[in-house]
């Protein structure tokens, strides 16, 4: 029985209904600017631009503050409200989905800030466009997330996951470029490891996106799908310690 | 998981042929080691079905909770545990219900001894306009528990400790157990029940007149009893079902919908319908 969109504001309580889509509604401005900060700190790197960083670092403000102002609401639901069921799900997907926006936040951030360190002394052209290359199908992967949040659509999801994999493996190949980079031409050392933490970056928002994706499976479907190397029996031996 | 009892025996209106429709309950309704066993109940208040179909174990030692909304024949069906149906003239019952193995419905049975293995708690605290000692003394002492007034005496002490109102009560058991607060005459009846020793104690609505904290002694006397007792309980207040019981059951519109541990149906309901009703839906 997934949940759908519409269940969300059929309670009873119109005032529950308010609550529950005012939370939603926070999340989603708040994804919105994680989204503006990622594809602001991939266009700076891609034009190796040092100007983009105070509209990240007011981005980034924005967004700290909608992480205090969901977890804010998400308690007082909690507390006055005793969400059960799929609404308790929602809830707690929402308060984990926030942490890990908040992340990506920070990872976009940094992208930014190292895209305007490299800026007066930039790495290889073709280091550089493998960065640009995997930042547009994390962007893309992000959006996707976000997307299938905003519907609560639990396939696309799980599409999510898969294709993340796709980005990790990219990223092991990026690394391994890199290196090269490094051996062919020693000079390069300096701003080549500046780049590796933006795929280290980048990668990691890649991971938030599934973190999102493992959450919005669960709020809809009730299926805890984190962790699939862990069996029921592996918790049940750990509690019965 | 669907239902799969099993027991299709009617008893006592057996020349009356029901039409059961494919409906299924969905969860868990049978249990390992069952106290009682409901199988295909049927309930008829004249020519209106108030219970369909249902079909349930109480397992030993476990806390049940019966929720749905105001006319699901939640209580109508605790009713059925204990034949206190039997006291509304048009009221029928069909299907089997069984306690450790022996049919509750069988003629031979006799309800007096039948109610002091399943006792019951009501709604609104009924002590018997007498002492609270003798409130207490009463049931050993019609169905011959005791041999001596010492033996007595034990049983009262035992009965209310255990329901937690020994301290409030040792100084006062000749005074009227109408005289005490709304959460001890609560107390006062559940040491009533237990002091005959029960298998199992209904519990309709215990806790409806009473305030929050008196509702969470009541409470934690439950999850105490339950060490000893089976504990099947009404309760409007889905909180109240969530932190008392081991499993919730789900009535609606005289059907049982779902049957699943507690912390199962509060998160994660099958059936759209127990959805609905914990989550304050429009249904």
């Amino acid at each position: 029985m997934d949940l759908k969109s519409s269940d969300l504001n059929q309670h009873i309580s119109s005032q529950f209904n308010e609550e529950l889509e005012t939370l939603r509604t926070h999340v989603l401005k708040m994804a919105g600017l994680v989204e503006r900060n990622l594809r602001t700190a991939i266009s700076a790197l891609e034009s190796m631009d040092s100007s983009a960083i105070s509209s990240l670092e007011q981005g980034e403000q924005q967004i700290n503050a909608f992480e205090l102002v969901v977890d804010r609401e998400v308690m007082n639901i909690i507390a006055l409200r005793q969400p059960a069921a799929a609404d308790l799900r929602v809830v707690m997907a929402i308060s984990k989905i926030v942490r890990d926006l908040e992340r990506m936040g920070d990872e976009a951030h940094k992208v930014g800030r190292l895209a305007g360190e490299m800026a007066s002394d930039p790495p290889p052209a073709a280091a550089l466009n493998l960065s640009v290359s995997l930042g547009r199908q994390v962007a893309d992967l992000v959006k996707r997330a976000v997307d299938s949040f905003v519907r609560l659509d639990a396939d696309e999801a799980n599409e999510v996951r898969t294709d993340d994999k796709a980005i990790d493996s990219d990223y092991e190949a990026s690394v391994r470029a890199m290196v090269t980079f490094m051996i062919e031409d020693p000079r390069s050392i300096g701003r080549v490891v500046k780049l590796l933490w933006v795929f280290r970056s980048l990668e990691r928002i890649g991971d938030h996106a599934t973190n999102i994706s493992e959450q919005l499976i669960y709020a809809v479907r009730g299926k805890d799908i984190r962790h699939d190397d862990v069996s029921e029996t592996d918790m049940q031996n750990l509690v019965d310690e | 998981m669907e239902a799969t009892m099993e027991n299709t025996r009617t008893t006592g209106t057996a020349d009356v042929a029901w039409d059961h429709d494919d409906f299924q309950t969905v969860g868990t309704p049978g249990h390992d080691d069952p106290r009682m066993t409901a199988g295909n109940v049927d309930v008829f208040y004249g020519e209106k079905q108030a219970i369909m179909n249902v079909s349930i174990d109480i397992g030993a030692n476990e806390v049940v909770s019966f929720i749905g909304p105001s006319g699901c024949g939640k209580s109508t069906f605790l009713r059925c545990l204990n034949r206190m149906n039997d006291t509304i003239d048009i009221c029928r019952v069909g299907g089997s219900i069984m306690l450790d193995g022996q049919d509750i419905y069988d003629p031979s049975i006799d309800v007096v001894p039948l109610r002091a293995r399943v006792g019951m708690v009501f709604q609104k605290p009924n002590p018997f306009p007498k002492s609270i000692y003798d409130n207490v003394a009463y049931g050993p002492r019609i169905h011959g528990l005791v041999d001596s007034k010492a033996e007595l005496d034990e049983v009262v002490e035992q009965s209310l400790t255990r329901a937690g109102l020994w301290d409030e009560a040792k100084d006062r058991l000749d005074q009227p157990g109408t005289g005490l607060s709304g959460g001890q005459q609560q107390r006062l009846c559940i040491a009533r029940a237990i002091a005959v020793s029960p298998e199992v104690i209904l519990m309709d609505e215990p806790c409806s007149a009473l305030d929050p904290i008196a509702t969470a002694r009541i409470e934690e006397l439950i999850h105490d009893l339950s060490s000893q007792f089976t504990i099947v309980i009404v309760t409007h207040s889905m909180q109240q079902a969530a932190r008392v019981s081991d499993r919730t059951a789900y009535f609606h519109l005289g059907r049982l919908v779902e049957v699943g541990p507690t912390k199962q149906i509060f998160t994660s309901p099958q059936h759209s319908l127990t959805q609905d009703y914990i989550t304050g839906r429009f249904g």
